[in-house]
């Protein structure tokens, strides 16, 4: 399928170098207040609970209102749903004021119950919600979706915690161990645990969905109670797994609640096509509270994942604006030369997964010194033409300033060569390891990049690049089949959490076989913070740890890369990719203004 | 002929079993799942996933579950789009792919009948010769050249025509052209080489001698059999072009079935990889059957020879 693209890309090239201009391709404004989007796959479904990821969620942040909307620019919480909310002073409690006027697209309005029943809905085990663990942070949120049970006190009532004060929560088959006293003795999380209960007269507690911490008061009062501290909890009310969904129509429809001819929607916009593989069409909802605000009469989604074909649509005048990360590598050197070139900071990391179970990657000192051989300057002037930042931390940014970040580690050939001397492979002899990679050719000139760093500095090494598609990667990653893996990871929201937790030793995302008791106690500890500056200063520390341990190799940084016609207006680059068509309008007879003041 | 027909159909009952049970091994045994993405969830989470569509059972129980649902015509839930079946998935993508796939059928007879009978009836005109030597060129030219490059000349060029796309008219010219350019050179060379090899048989030449007009011998004596390895050329590419053909659907970004198929391989969509398979299998098996009827119309011997007595 690859050979499809080349094929395109010479024939590309050579139709575009006929007439060079300013701008990639045909500029002419749609007649009407149209947006058409390439949208890079189709999505997989509109229902805000099922759908999986950031295909699905630039479609659905439209016809879905949450409580808060992301600011088009720099993403923070701005009221929607939400007219105003009180924040108590530890962060564990939000007490959101709905805005009256907040319809759904039959005429309904939106009250504080349709968000009850809808974060419940998306706890529901039987929802089946991918994106579930989003709410995780809501009190008893995580028990009621995994099953899980709490444990109370007989005597006092009160539920038992951890010595972060978080209550305890325990898989039903961990309760069943230690109701037997079945421990095994390198289960050092159930032997605390038992010790821990040892010290009460206990029971246990199954979770429904109405212990879920979302409570509505009256129509236009909802109050959310966390299971700890979360500063950050308004990032996350933008999320579209946080989004409202209409109770009458889901349970009058089921699956099929999202078709046009039955969906209800209470956004800026409303659904009136969805053409799986074709498009997806939205237009206008008159009944929206800020419909005077909104420009766009109608906004159409292309699905189209072939980047060629993507860049082909856009050059001939069909598409008015590329999604961020769908641009040939091979044309974007061309491409940045371009007026219509858009790029800014994105959080994503790229970063390569070490598996620190196998041997010699399990000694540290081998570890720095592969990190420290990697020349990311290099590998990001050189291969990397989208203007990605070589990056020696696993977050991918400061926060706008809130967020102390380590200084990472560096390139340091000497330091790495007697540092893998003193581990015992002089100049890279007897070292051998297999570099995992899926297939795609970026991640295979990124391979061979880093190979050829290892083998300048280590000149006896042996590095084996192994080639796997996509599924059969993430198989062999999860498996923990593998000495080193690439891997990337971008933010569900915009804060330091969002990468370190997945760190944490009992992370599904940590494949490494890392845990590292202090890096948990960190992160925890910092999410129970109220503080932000304290919790900031917590989660660098932890950063620090990882760093130190390097269980993960950091490469760069990502960055949004697009196309977006001159005539559109108010879709900015970001740093989550994430662009509400509330504030985006087409504007014609001002192409000569450029890109400026967009 | 109507024993021999349900000896076909009779047949056609356990390969398609066969090519049904092997795909859904295959599908299972081939490494990864359906809901494995680089940002893992909490294992509960795939739990419920799993759960939700029955693949927490075992593989005998999903295999009988599968099959019961395939006797009732129900495909079951596409894994990759949850509010939608795989039925409706498929529906979708016949609804593209049989108007590309008639509309490249069509073409690819109405230029390659007239042109093949063209180029044996007058094989020294120096204009057939030239258009046989397009129709050579159609066949060694892949459709993955020949697509980008019509797509460069008329879309990024000319700018008369979309690129790629789906839903209105003009986005069925190029996909359909690129698509039949091939067929419509196999077919022009299968019928000039059968209507050659028809017009040098005696009968022919009887019919020559008793006066009979030069087109009543063509249409009447001639052809019936020239047509006979074209038919068979055919049926087949007319199930592969209905099944949506995945190359062409690729370049021009066209939501057919084989679009469906390319995605539901990579996503391990079980369902959806079994529903187009049955679907390519039941319409190769099909129209291989009326195939075989029309060419045992056409020449009763074949169903003689093949099914024992007609």
């Amino acid at each position: 399928m690859r050979r499809i693209g080349y094929i395109g890309i010479g024939l590309l090239l050579f139709s575009s170098c006929a007439r060079p201009t300013a701008y990639f391709g045909k500029i002419e404004p749609p007649s009407e207040a149209i947006l058409r989007v390439g949208n890079g796959a189709d999505p997989a479904s509109l229902d805000p609970h099922r759908a999986p990821g950031s295909v699905e969620e630039q479609i659905l942040i439209n016809l879905f209102e949450g409580l808060t909307e992301y600011d088009p620019v720099t993403l923070d919480p701005i009221p929607a749903v939400a007219e105003a909310w009180e924040v108590n002073e530890r962060a564990t409690r939000f007490r959101f004021r709905l805005r009256r006027s907040a319809r759904w697209s039959n005429g309904r309005p939106v009250t504080a119950w349709d968000f009850v029943y809808s974060w419940r809905r998306a706890l529901a085990p039987e929802t089946a919600s991918p994106n579930a663990y989003l709410l995780y942070y809501i009190r008893n949120a995580e028990a009621y979706n995994t099953g899980k049970v709490k444990v109370r006190d007989r005597r006092t009532g009160r539920f038992l915690t951890d010595a972060l004060g978080r209550e305890l929560m325990l898989a039903p088959e961990e309760l069943e161990r230690i109701r037997r006293g079945d421990v095994p003795p390198e289960a050092r999380h159930l032997h605390e645990l038992r010790r821990r209960l040892s010290a009460h007269s206990w029971e246990a507690v199954t979770l429904s969905a109405a212990d879920v911490g979302v409570r509505a008061l009256d129509d236009v009062t909802l109050e959310v109670e966390m299971e700890a501290s979360t500063a950050f909890f308004l990032k996350l009310t933008a999320i579209g797994v946080y989004r409202p969904v209409p109770r009458e129509v889901v349970e009058r429809y089921g699956r099929a609640w999202t078709r046009p001819e039955h969906i209800v929607s209470n956004g800026p916009f409303r659904l009136v096509e969805f053409t799986p593989g074709r498009r997806v069409v939205l237009e206008k909802n008159p009944l929206y509270w800020d419909a005077a605000r909104v420009r766009l009469q109608r906004a159409i989604f292309y699905p189209y994942d072939e980047a060629t074909t993507l860049l082909n649509l856009y050059k001939a005048g069909e598409l008015d604006v590329l999604v961020s990360g769908l641009l040939p590598p091979y044309a974007l050197r061309r491409l940045r030369q371009k007026q219509d070139y858009v790029s800014g900071p994105y959080l994503l990391s790229y970063f390569l997964l070490v598996n620190v179970r196998r041997s010699p990657l399990s000694d540290r000192r081998v570890r720095r010194a592969l990190a420290l051989a990697i020349d990311r300057e290099r590998l990001c002037r050189r291969l990397l033409a989208a203007g990605q930042q070589p990056s020696g931390t696993f977050t991918p940014s400061d926060f706008q300033g809130a967020y102390p970040r380590p200084s990472g580690i560096g390139y340091d050939p000497e330091r790495a060569r007697q540092l893998l001397a003193a581990a015992g492979y002089p100049e890279g002899r007897g070292l051998r390891f297999r570099f995992l990679y899926n297939t795609g050719a970026l991640h295979a000139q990124i391979a061979e990049a880093l190979q050829a760093d290892w083998r300048r500095i280590f000149p006896f090494i042996r590095v084996e690049l192994v080639n796997q598609e996509w599924q059969v990667y993430l198989n062999t990653v999860r498996l923990g089949e593998f000495d080193i893996a690439r891997r990337s990871f971008s933010a569900d929201f915009s804060d330091p959490t969002s990468f370190l937790d997945s760190m944490l030793s009992t992370s599904p995302n940590n494949p490494t076989g890392w845990a590292n008791p202090e890096y948990d106690r960190l992160v925890q500890q910092a999410n129970a913070e109220p503080d932000v500056r304290q919790r900031m200063a917590l989660l660098a520390r932890a950063e620090e740890v990882l760093l130190d341990d390097l269980p993960i190799i950091p490469i760069y940084s990502s960055v949004t890369s697009f196309l977006l016609k001159p005539y559109v207006r108010g879709w900015y680059a970001n740093v989550l990719d994430r662009h509400p068509l509330k504030f985006v309008a087409i504007e014609r007879g001002e192409i000569a203004l450029g890109l400026s003041g967009r | 002929m109507g024993r021999y027909i349900l000896k076909r159909i009779f047949w056609a009952l356990p390969l398609l079993w066969l090519i049904l049970t092997l795909t859904f091994f295959l599908v299972r045994w081939a490494p990864g799942k359906p809901f494995r993405r680089e940002r893992a969830v909490p294992v509960e989470i795939e739990a419920h996933l799993d759960r939700h569509y029955g693949l927490d059972k075992p593989w005998y129980v999903q295999y009988a579950n599968y099959m019961r649902g395939l006797i009732r015509l129900d495909f079951g839930p596409s894994y990759r789009y949850p509010d939608a079946t795989v039925g409706e998935i498929m529906r979708q993508g016949l609804r593209v792919s049989v108007p590309i796939g008639l509309a490249a059928y069509a073409l690819a007879l109405s230029l390659g009948l007239p042109l093949g009978i063209l180029a044996a009836l007058r094989p020294q005109s120096a204009g057939v010769r030239a258009l046989m030597g397009l129709a050579v060129l159609g066949v060694v030219t892949p459709n993955f050249v020949l697509g980008p490059l019509l797509v460069l000349l008329f879309s990024l060029t000319l700018y008369w025509l979309p690129p790629a796309g789906w839903g209105e008219g003009r986005h069925l010219v190029l996909p359909v052209v690129t698509l039949s350019a091939a067929y419509v050179a196999y077919i022009a060379r299968l019928t000039q080489s059968g209507v050659q090899q028809a017009l040098a048989q005696d009968y022919i030449r009887t019919a020559h001698a008793k006066g009979i007009p030069p087109r009543t011998i063509l249409l009447r004596h001639a052809l019936r059999p020239a047509l006979l390895p074209v038919l068979s050329f055919t049926g087949p590419s007319l199930a592969f072009l209905l099944a949506g053909t995945v190359v062409i659907e690729r370049i021009f970004a066209i939501p057919g079935l084989g679009h469906f198929f390319v995605q539901a391989a990579f996503n391990r969509d079980y369902t959806l990889i079994l529903g187009i398979v049955s679907f390519t299998a039941i319409a190769l098996i099909v129209l291989n059957l009326l195939v075989d009827i029309a060419i045992a119309l056409l020449d009763p011997r074949v169903a003689v020879g093949r099914g024992g007595e007609a």
